[in-house]
């Protein structure tokens, strides 16, 4: 994935969209003040100067989906694991909830399911049936919506043809008015996201920590 | 100083066993509550969900990977320091072991209960264990959270069994003066132990073998306790330091913990006469010893930390030498360096038994080092230890030199003549005669020698291995060593056998990472050797010392009081009246004839 800085506005729209596809239960304002939140997907904020001189810069901040992920080799059960498409998926089921990958990871993007989930009536109506709901004592995290990815791969399939650069898209990137989020196969040179990714602008977030993340930033430019 | 001896340790000792106070149950009600309220606090927690915990995110470890963090730490007073003492063959030892030892493992077991309270799906814990399932997925050996299952797994069997063989001949003991359903429980629990010169130097040897795979296993427990944080790429977590330094701080804690524990059993248990003030000396030496290497592991962090400069790494030191964390730090380096320094660095503090109620709770590491990268603006993890020291300074402070006016004048308890003999020990055709001291017993010894019996047809029972006498030296041949290495050997291979087969049969997708790791699986490969050896080296004990004296064999209650008998098992009919002449003739001998 890509995530263009220059072009994201802040406008939360991908966070709603995530909870919204991920069937992500909203934890209710006493547990979030406490730092209870589940967002798969979180819009940071750096403010930068001082008043009245300030720029204000937003960062959408998800599972990075490591090639080198800290997340992977800490869980004693196989939970966390890497799948064949080079996803940094995570197995509810084989989850015991030792916390340990949240702890390892440098990015802070790994939720605790400290509650079974619940919704108000009618919410549980529009739950997605395409993704599993999680009970109490599990670890969840973005996906990059796997639900999507097989669904595609399994139509390209029927169709008898490969999968097309664009054909995928997350919950974030299809909600993001601003197309600041672009996803795509980075081992394809010819698609968008390879393009986006070999910008001189891209970055990637604690590079220096050797984990290999999968998505790129390109960073915002100075204003003129 | 007076040592007490024979009758009169056992009269001491068995006191609290056999004569139950309703203090007793007043403190049994009282802890008990204790681990009732512990008990609804975790089903509640099951049952209304984790968040009750107070855990949020993005910290999620903490009270109880700290709690395990300190109760393995406390752990490490008993079997580490009884074994490493065995080893040197300090003599001073053997009143502070048993209490050393039981430490171990009660500790352990607190502490190995934590790590399943702190899971999610606690029900699920046995997922850790590796047994081929429907999943078709085994335990991930790369995790440290599995190394820690296997190295605990290892130290609480090599600690209980550390700490129950050396406890067969008091098992013994308990056998033969108790009665009732205490007597049958004993029966089995002492596994036919009679004091043959084979059982000690089995015994003996077994101990020796623990003791040598004891230690390593120790150590490795608390190092693969700080790889659950050093392997975490968190700033202050991922250092190399932390081996050593955990190792270090555990035998800290845990000598405290072990002062405590003897002060407290001293004073209640009115065991003046055994537990001296030479022992919380030694001990306070020890543990000074440990908390200058604490000292030395914190120092050497910080300054590291310092002149390497990296922003993450400088945040959590910041917090923790003057922000939000440095009361707790300073509290910490005050009460693990500075206090002990002064108390145990001057003689006329350390001598003092009041100051050794002291110090107890060190390593109390909130396990939580700091993110606070530039990046992700994570919430500042404290990497920083509580602690809590209370002087108890004059209570009960004596010196060294008074014990002796201290001790009562010690009587030998002649009340133990005319017992039945145990179940299970049925009486024999035999002729024996009971000794008090070793010159007459290897008199008698050598009479029989002398008078053409083979040594094999005599039976030698004694209260503790007598070395320096003949008599105490026979069946001193084993293959025990042989034996745990063939154990060890097998342990390897069942490891080898579960990280590589297992693997390869299931093969993961682990990230392009080869499927069998090599340097993770060492450690597996490594508990395992040892487990192997401790288990065939018990097994060996029992199989070939232990089990074949079961039956109906020769004995008499009286060896657990401090006689030794020598005698001749089922003598041919007419010799009996030479044996007996033979066996009375060593001043002080009572012959006995069945």
């Amino acid at each position: 994935m890509a995530a263009d800085l220059d072009r994201c506005t802040g406008c939360g729209g991908c966070v709603v969209a995530c909870h919204a596809e991920n069937n992500i239960s909203t934890v209710g304002p006493d547990q979030a003040a406490i730092g209870r939140a589940k967002h798969w997907l979180r819009v940071e904020r750096y403010w930068e100067g001082d008043f009245p001189d300030v720029r204000l810069k937003f960062r959408p901040v998800m599972c990075q989906h490591c090639d080198n992920a800290p997340c992977e080799p800490v869980c004693p059960t196989y939970a966390s694991h890497h799948t064949e498409d080079g996803l940094n998926a995570q197995v509810y089921n084989r989850c015991i909830g030792t916390r340990y990958c949240a702890n390892a990871c440098p990015y802070n993007v790994r939720f605790f399911d400290f509650f079974n989930p619940s919704w108000d009536k009618p919410l549980q109506l529009q739950l997605n049936p395409d993704v599993s709901l999680r009970e109490v004592g599990v670890m969840e995290k973005c996906t990059f919506c796997v639900q999507r990815i097989k669904g595609a791969q399994i139509q390209a399939k029927a169709e008898g043809r490969a999968v097309r650069d664009g054909e995928i898209q997350p919950a974030c990137a299809q909600a993001c008015g601003a197309r600041a989020l672009v996803f795509g196969d980075v081992e394809d040179p010819n698609s968008e996201v390879s393009r986006l990714s070999r910008s001189p602008r891209g970055s990637l977030l604690l590079e220096d920590l050797g984990t290999q993340p999968g998505v790129v930033y390109l960073s915002r430019q100075t204003q003129v | 100083m007076t040592h007490p001896t024979g009758a009169r340790i056992n009269a001491d000792l068995l006191r609290p066993l056999l004569l139950t106070s309703w203090r007793f149950y007043f403190l049994v009600a009282f802890f008990g509550f204790f681990v009732v309220a512990g008990l609804v606090a975790w089903v509640s927690q099951m049952y209304f969900g984790f968040g009750i915990s107070g855990i949020r995110w993005p910290v999620y470890w903490g009270f109880y990977v700290t709690n395990f963090v300190f109760w393995i730490g406390i752990s490490h007073a008993g079997t580490l320091i009884s074994a490493i003492l065995r080893l040197v063959n300090a003599g001073w030892r053997r009143p502070v072991t048993r209490c050393a030892e039981v430490i171990t493992t009660f500790a352990l077991l607190i502490g190995a209960m934590f790590p399943i309270i702190h899971l999610g799906r606690p029900w699920l814990a046995f997922w850790l264990f590796p047994y081929p399932s429907e999943r078709l997925i085994w335990p991930n050996f790369r995790s440290p959270l599995v190394w820690d299952f296997f190295a605990i797994n290892t130290y609480l069997t090599g600690s209980m069994l550390f700490l129950i063989m050396p406890m067969l001949p008091d098992f013994a003991v308990v056998r033969d003066k108790s009665v009732g359903l205490r007597r049958k429980i004993y029966t089995a629990l002492a596994l036919g132990w009679r004091g043959t010169p084979k059982q000690w130097h089995r015994l003996e040897t077994a101990m020796q073998i623990m003791a040598i795979a004891i230690i390593p296993v120790a150590v490795s427990v608390h190092t693969i306790v700080s790889f659950d944080f050093s392997m975490a790429p968190v700033p202050m977590w991922n250092t190399t330091i932390f081996g050593p330094y955990f190792v270090a701080g555990a035998i800290f804690s845990g000598i405290a913990g072990l002062i405590i524990a003897m002060a407290v059993l001293r004073k209640f248990l009115h065991l003046e006469d055994y537990l001296h003030p030479v022992h919380f000396e030694n001990l306070g030496k020890l543990m000074l010893v440990m908390g200058l290497l604490w000292g030395y592991f914190v120092f050497n962090e910080r300054l590291v930390t310092y002149y390497g400069n990296g922003p993450a790494e400088m945040t959590v030191f910041r917090r923790t030498q003057s922000g939000s964390f440095a009361p707790l730090y300073w509290t910490m380096v005050i009460c693990n360096f500075v206090m002990p320094l002064v108390l145990m660095g001057i003689r006329r503090f350390r001598t003092i038994t009041g100051w050794c109620e002291v110090l107890a709770l060190q390593l109390w590491r909130l396990p939580a080092a700091a993110g606070g990268n530039h990046h992700t603006d994570r919430d500042i993890r404290g990497d920083v230890a509580a602690l809590r020291a209370v002087r108890q300074g004059g209570a009960n402070h004596f010196n060294l030199g008074t014990q002796g006016r201290r001790a009562p004048g010690a009587e030998p308890d002649t009340a133990g003549d005319g017992r039945a003999p145990a179940r299970g020990f049925e009486a024999v055709k035999a002729v024996y005669g009971l000794y008090e001291d070793g010159q007459s017993a290897q008199q008698a010894f050598n009479r029989l020698r002398s008078s053409g019996i083979a040594l094999a047809d005599i039976t030698v029972l004694t209260a503790q291995p007598m070395e320096e006498f003949e008599f105490g030296n026979l069946d001193k041949a084993t293959y025990m060593w042989w034996f745990a290495c063939l154990g060890g050997l097998i342990g390897m291979a069942t490891a080898f056998g579960l990280a590589y087969v297992t693997e390869h049969s299931w093969e993961m997708n682990v990230g392009g990472l080869p499927v069998f790791a090599w340097w993770p699986n060492l450690i597996i490969i490594f508990e395992l050797t040892m487990l192997g050896a401790i288990t065939a080296t018990t097994l060996t004990l029992v199989i070939t010392a232990l089990l074949p004296t079961r039956g109906r064999t020769l004995y008499d209650p009286e060896v657990t009081d401090g006689m030794i008998l020598i005698g001749v098992e089922n003598p041919a009919d007419g010799a009996v009246a030479d044996l007996e002449r033979s066996l009375a003739a060593p001043t002080g001998a009572r012959v006995k004839t069945l």
